[in-house]
């Protein structure tokens, strides 16, 4: 995947954990894989519950990822 | 049939009463309206381990945010025989006390206005990117939690 371009916005809880709030990656075929290398850099994310979002769009399991996309880590939801 | 555009709903800070009124004052050319129904989301001033909360600080996935409530908004219209439906929702610092969420519905008759005002809070509050942060002190915060 040369060239690709992941944007990965956090938000929330998750965000204080990463100690950001926007990250870039490439190399990664899926939302496994970028996950697996977002938990070895960030250990302190595995103590916060988050679902993921692939171009606005919650996924529910593993999602493939194309050569420009953005990847929302996003705690639970408290509007209102 | 044209789509339609994706509209705001995000206000910076709470949601002034007037804009209320306004947006009441708005439909009365439309008599065709038989029913309003209004809900409205406050701060409460909760007493927490960390002290008592002095606001809310509402951050939000705003581009997602806003294609999903566009979502909600046609699946309810799709769902009921709305005249209007409005939708607000702050973004930044609400003091306890103040509004946060402001949806509103019209129908022919109440029944349905207020059917569609609840489904669309629960969506809304289910289904929105948007995150609460509780403010105790200047140092202090939890983050809220939906029940």
């Amino acid at each position: 995947m040369d060239g690709q371009q992941i944007t990965i916005l956090a938000f929330g809880k998750v965000a204080e954990k990463l100690g950001s709030e926007q990250l870039k990656a490439s190399g990664f075929e899926d939302t496994d894989s970028l996950l697996r290398w977002l938990h070895d850099r960030y250990p302190a994310l595995k103590e916060v519950d988050f679902s993921l979002a692939v171009d606005r769009k919650l996924v529910a399991g593993n999602t493939g990822l194309g050569m420009m996309c953005e990847v929302a880590l996003l705690p639970p939801f408290s509007g209102g | 049939m044209k789509a339609k555009a994706i509209k705001n709903i995000f206000v910076q800070g709470s949601i002034s009463p007037e804009l209320i009124a306004d947006s009441i004052r708005k439909h009365a050319h439309n008599t065709g309206i038989g029913g309003h129904s209004i809900f409205l989301g406050q701060v409460r001033a909760d007493e927490k381990p960390e002290g008592t909360v002095s606001a809310i600080d509402y951050t939000a996935y705003e581009d997602m945010a806003l294609e999903q409530a566009h979502q909600i908004r046609e699946e309810i219209f799709a769902k009921y025989p709305l005249t209007c439906m409005h939708i607000y929702h702050s973004i930044g610092l609400v003091p306890a006390g103040e509004l946060s969420l402001f949806v509103f519905t019209s129908s022919v008759h109440r029944k349905v206005a207020i059917d569609a005002c609840e489904e669309l809070v629960e969506r809304l509050k289910g289904e929105l990117p948007v995150w609460g942060r509780e403010i105790m002190g200047p140092n202090q915060y939890t983050w809220k939690e939906n029940r």
